[in-house]
């Protein structure tokens, strides 16, 4: 399972920044391209990027002011789905806002032990240090 | 980056490479055979405090994800490494990575010009 997760601090409180999360025009405003997302458990959502790209989305979880976590997939790769999960946490008079992004192929098939081994965190550390994997040169 | 859904990593692939990379002694095992390598699998456990079988697995477990391969000479199978995969392990982070952090900074922009009238 791979997974990314990032987080960014906002000047506003959960409650507001809530609302740009859930409204498709404020949404479009910040996430770019065209979105679309009716944020009811079971709701569906299209995300259109710059590039015309699509993709298609389930929503899964809605915590209002709190929490919103949907998969999606790319419209032409169906099994290429991941999910994503935006946490608000309330920080003095703003927010904290948590992304996380886990690929959901890991699904298919995996001993759950395996999926756990890694932590998404601890797989970017590592990826990352392990960037410039010195390759034995030349033939 | 229309167009170019072919040279985007397969998460399945992805997954193998984090499978792989899940265990410290099976990254030492890949660092080693990426800076020291080709090698064989008796050689490179006279690095490790594990037997040449365990040593055989961590490649073998390697391999299947593609990280390194192996061809045979003689009565030995020699092991070198095959760095691609990582790349594409990487590629998908990062493209989930930049993606998140322009739509973030431009939430908290967004933000700082107060809420929603």
């Amino acid at each position: 399972m791979a997974e990314f997760q990032t987080d960014t601090d906002v000047d506003l409180p959960p409650e507001e920044v809530w609302d740009l999360v859930v409204d498709d025009e404020e949404r479009a405003g910040w996430f770019g391209g065209e979105t679309e997302l009716d944020p009811v458990e079971g709701g569906d959502a299209l995300f259109t990027e710059f590039d015309g790209t699509r993709r298609r989305g389930l929503v899964e979880e809605v915590v209002p002011d709190r929490r919103l976590a949907w998969t999606w997939w790319p419209e032409d790769s169906p099994d290429q789905a991941s999910r994503v999960v935006i946490e608000l946490a309330p920080l003095g008079p703003g927010t904290r806002v948590t992304v996380t992004e886990t690929a959901a192929t890991g699904s298919f098939g995996r001993p759950p032990a395996v999926r756990d081994a890694i932590s998404g965190l601890e797989l970017q550390a590592m990826l990352r240090s392990a960037a410039p994997v010195p390759v034995a040169g030349g033939r | 980056m229309t167009g170019e859904r072919a040279s985007e990593p397969s998460e399945e692939a992805v997954d193998r490479v984090l499978d792989a990379l899940a265990d410290a002694t099976r990254r030492r095992v890949l660092e080693v055979v990426a800076s020291e390598g080709p090698l064989t699998a008796t050689v490179l456990a006279r690095r490790f405090p594990v037997s040449r079988q365990a040593v055989s697995k961590h490649l073998e477990r390697l391999a299947v994800a593609g990280l390194v391969e192996s061809r045979r000479s003689g009565r030995e199978t020699i092991w070198s490494a095959r760095p691609a995969p990582l790349g594409d392990a990487r590629a998908w982070l990062t493209e989930v990575e930049s993606a998140w952090d322009r739509r973030l900074g431009a939430l908290a922009s967004r933000a700082r010009r107060g809420p929603r009238t």
